[in-house]
């Protein structure tokens, strides 16, 4: 079990609450975690008293967010589907044994990365071109240091041949939560080194501290800058070649030239 | 002296504020003078912030799974209620 303090957080949309019957209906469109609520000692007790609402209410929160880090371990779909099933369950079993002391996320992500862990190696075993239960040699190699990661705009002396051009966008925050924006980014993500994506999945998308996501992986520190920076430094390559192939438009982002 | 390699590999490190304070001086010093890493650097922190946005503009499950629902339903009702 992950045991670091941090605060519980269960990010809902404002339609959502825990004294009220779970109203998971009409929660379909996206909704922004604007309505920030701390997922404290209630709901543990909640879900320990066996209360469906706020059952439902965890799964409808988490569901989507552990099938997204479960597919930075596995792109067998039914081995995704099981991982996230079974760590459903582990939560169930387990809830009443859980002591709190690091946050409800943080094991619920240490559940599902174990459970896709053990699934993904099983699923390897039965497939003669595996290497049997052979860890991700992203997160265990030594990533200082690689030529494929440096930016492609210095040159051998380590300067800026092709400096970064600016964006010149008027309204960053607002391009930022655009769809399309959502979707390079998302793009860049599903295309990056598996060690990468999951350090900044947790760290980055879900906000999980570094120690913690050091825990959950089973990456040291160092490791876990390292690929976090990578797969940063990944995110703003993809966007500066959207915004540099995008031709400056009536409604798109606004590129200055040269 | 820093070169841009090492300012922009240090970039999230910057960000964060987990470098020492000797190497921070460094490289506030060549941010200073270059303007291509102070872009840089810049455009990683929007692409954190597109990263963080990604995780607050989510579609919760609409449907909980029955059968999830029947496994907490007899896990919590052990007699049948
Ligand atoms: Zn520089």
């Amino acid at each position: 079990m992950v045991g670091l303090g941090r605060g519980w957080k269960v990010r809902a949309g404002p339609e959502y609450s825990l004294s009220l019957g779970v109203s998971i209906t009409n929660a379909a469109k996206a909704s922004p975690r604007n309505a920030d609520f701390e997922m404290n000692e209630d709901l543990i007790s909640r879900l320990r008293a066996g209360d469906e609402a706020a059952f439902s209410l965890l799964v409808g929160e988490y569901q989507g967010r552990l099938v997204r880090l479960a597919r930075s371990f596995s792109r067998n779909e039914s081995v995704i589907e099981e991982a996230v099933q079974e760590t459903w369950l582990a939560v169930i079993r387990g809830i009443g044994r859980f002591e709190g002391r690091g946050s409800l996320q943080s094991w619920l992500f240490s559940i599902l990365v174990n459970q896709t862990r053990r699934l993904a190696s099983k699923e390897k075993r039965h497939d003669e071109t595996g290497n049997p239960g052979t860890p991700n040699p992203n997160l265990t190699a030594e990533p200082r240091g690689d030529p494929d990661e440096d930016e492609p705009g210095l040159n051998v002396r380590g300067r800026w041949e092709a400096p970064p051009v600016p964006w010149g966008l008027e309204d960053p925050e607002s391009f930022l939560l655009r769809e399309e924006t959502l979707t390079v980014i998302q793009k860049a993500l599903s295309t990056m080194p598996e060690g990468q994506r999951q350090v900044v999945l947790l760290c980055d998308v879900e906000g999980v501290s570094p120690e913690e996501a050091c825990n959950i992986l089973g990456v040291s520190g160092t490791n876990q800058r390292v690929l976090l920076h990578r797969a940063r430094a990944r995110i703003r390559r993809a966007l500066d070649a959207y915004l540099g192939a995008k031709p400056t438009g009536e409604s798109g982002p606004k590129r200055r030239g040269g | 002296m820093m070169n841009c390699r090492e300012v922009t590999t240090s970039a999230s490190d910057y960000i964060e504020r987990r470098l020492n304070p000797l190497t921070r001086l460094g490289m506030l010093i060549h941010l200073a003078m270059c303007k291509g890493c102070r872009l840089y650097v810049r455009q990683l922190r929007l692409a954190i912030r597109g990263l963080r946005a990604l995780g607050t503009t989510r579609q919760p499950a609409s449907v909980v799974d029955p059968h999830l629902l029947e496994h907490f339903r007899k896990a919590n009702r052990p007699q049948g209620d």
